[in-house]
């Protein structure tokens, strides 16, 4: 273990959070058919409002800050706010569907806000598979130019693809799209529900019979997690870190213990500090005591509970039980466990399967 | 005479783009060129905690000296070799 797994290791013991992700705004210029934001009309936070709320995470200790939204860079006063967070030393990674990212944006974002990482939603390798997921023309060519305005100022790219019935087939050619701009990528092959339950978006959702295939050798150099890896609840303390390694802000200053489980905490507004509730939250302490059981109950008592990746809050939203198993889930375990017994038997015979003792690393690190 | 805040003259400075850290003495540094990742040890963040532009290099020494326990002659010779590291890494101003 190197000294920043340690330092991970104990923050992770101790629940001392080293991210936050702040969605500035629910305004975007996107019209993604699956977001998760919903808006509640209230009044967003102002620019005062929103470094006042940077100033209070950063003196609780947190170092990486995500701005996200909506879309960040909508905000008129973006440059402010990440600019104030470049004075208070957050190492910032920006998420955002790169619309408005020209050379002129690409320039200043490398001058004025250093951001340690740009992530980055892609959801096609072509124009028209792209843009039947965003519905907005042209949204794909504007985020490969803008990807490449940001690699050639050496600003770090992840692109981040969910893997939806309409891309399944172009997951090959992503990986090459990806290689080809320079950028690290990341499928998730889960569909979440909107944050208010609306369970419409996992319609978009890939089927069955393309899951089975994403776990099998066909697409072992297209997936990053080439071999499934199995839990190891020896040492994992808690199925997530939901409230523990980080937490989320909304648009209204609202926190909760991630951005998937929008169970309210408080208003940074409301608050003199984080430190104040952060140990003495009476919905984080229910938090992490829930996510400490799920795989010593849930996930124990189901037979694919060793290969789950498993959300607490895709259940709660899901199933309205943040400990019940959800249909995703067991799904996807289902396979990668088919696969992790098939290398398990060719390894038996004698075949080199690298990775196939590796054990989950913890969500959120 | 600087106001306060100002860098002094020749006083070496973190570089403004670090994000950092610095919790229970131990400094996690983050650098976006290259997105690399460092950690220090104890006499390392104190000294990278002092790198606010308004210490000369002897003065830093000096309060190495003072709470590590330690004699000038290596304070100083561990100080310059660490500068010179940080210098190297692009993690100074």
């Amino acid at each position: 273990m190197n000294a920043y797994q340690a330092i991970i290791a104990r923050n992770w013991k101790s629940a001392t959070p080293y991210s936050a992700l702040f969605e500035l705004t629910y305004i975007c210029n996107h019209a993604c058919s699956f977001c998760y934001n919903c808006p509640t009309g209230q009044k967003e936070l102002n620019t005062r409002q929103v470094c006042e709320a940077l100033k209070k995470i950063a003196d609780f200790g947190v170092l990486f800050l995500t701005l996200s939204g909506g879309e960040p860079l909508c905000r008129k006063d973006f440059f402010e706010i990440a600019q104030e967070a470049q004075r208070l030393h957050f190492a910032i990674r920006i998420y955002t569907n790169a619309f408005l990212i020209d050379e002129a944006m690409a320039e200043r974002l490398k001058q004025e806000v250093h951001p340690f990482e740009m992530e980055i939603s892609l959801h096609g390798a072509r124009p028209e598979t792209h843009e039947a997921l965003t519905r907005v023309p042209g949204s794909f060519n504007k985020l490969v130019e803008a990807v490449r305005a940001l690699r050639r100022r050496d600003i770090k790219v992840l692109l981040k693809t969910p893997i939806t019935r309409l891309n399944m087939g172009e997951v090959r050619e992503i990986r090459a799209l990806a290689e080809e701009l320079h950028s690290d990528l990341h499928f998730d092959a889960v569909i979440t529900p909107k944050d208010d339950g609306d369970q419409e978006p996992l319609q978009m959702g890939a089927d069955e019979a393309f899951m089975k295939r994403w776990w099998s050798d066909e697409f072992k150099d297209v997936r990053e997690e080439k071999v499934p890896l199995r839990r190891d609840d020896k040492d994992i303390s808690a199925v997530c870190g939901t409230g523990r390694s980080g937490f989320a802000l909304d648009p209204y200053g609202n926190i909760y213990p991630c951005v998937q489980w929008r169970r309210r905490v408080a208003n940074i507004m409301e608050i003199p500090s984080l430190a104040e509730i952060w140990r003495g939250s009476s919905v984080l302490k229910e938090i992490r005591r829930v996510a400490e059981e799920i795989p010593q109950t849930t996930l124990k008592n189901s037979e694919v509970g060793d290969f789950t990746a498993f959300c607490a809050g895709v259940a709660w939203l899901q199933t309205g039980d943040p400990t019940k198993m959800y249909p995703q889930a067991e799904l996807l375990a289902r396979y990668r466990k088919k696969t992790y017994l098939e290398l398990q038997a060719r390894a038996a015979a004698g075949e080199v399967i690298e990775g196939l003792d590796q054990t989950f690393e913890k969500c959120g690190e | 005479m600087t106001t306060m805040g100002e860098p002094t003259a020749g006083a070496p400075r973190r570089h403004p783009t670090a994000g950092f850290r610095i919790f229970e003495g131990q400094a996690t540094i983050v650098m976006p060129d290259g997105s690399y990742i460092h950690v220090l040890n104890e006499i390392g963040s104190r000294v990278w905690d002092l790198l606010d532009g308004q210490r000369s290099e002897k003065e830093i020494v000096g309060i190495i000296c003072e709470e590590f326990d330690t004699t000038p002659e290596i304070a100083a010779r561990d100080v310059r070799e660490f500068l010179s590291t940080l210098e190297a890494n692009r993690m100074l101003a």
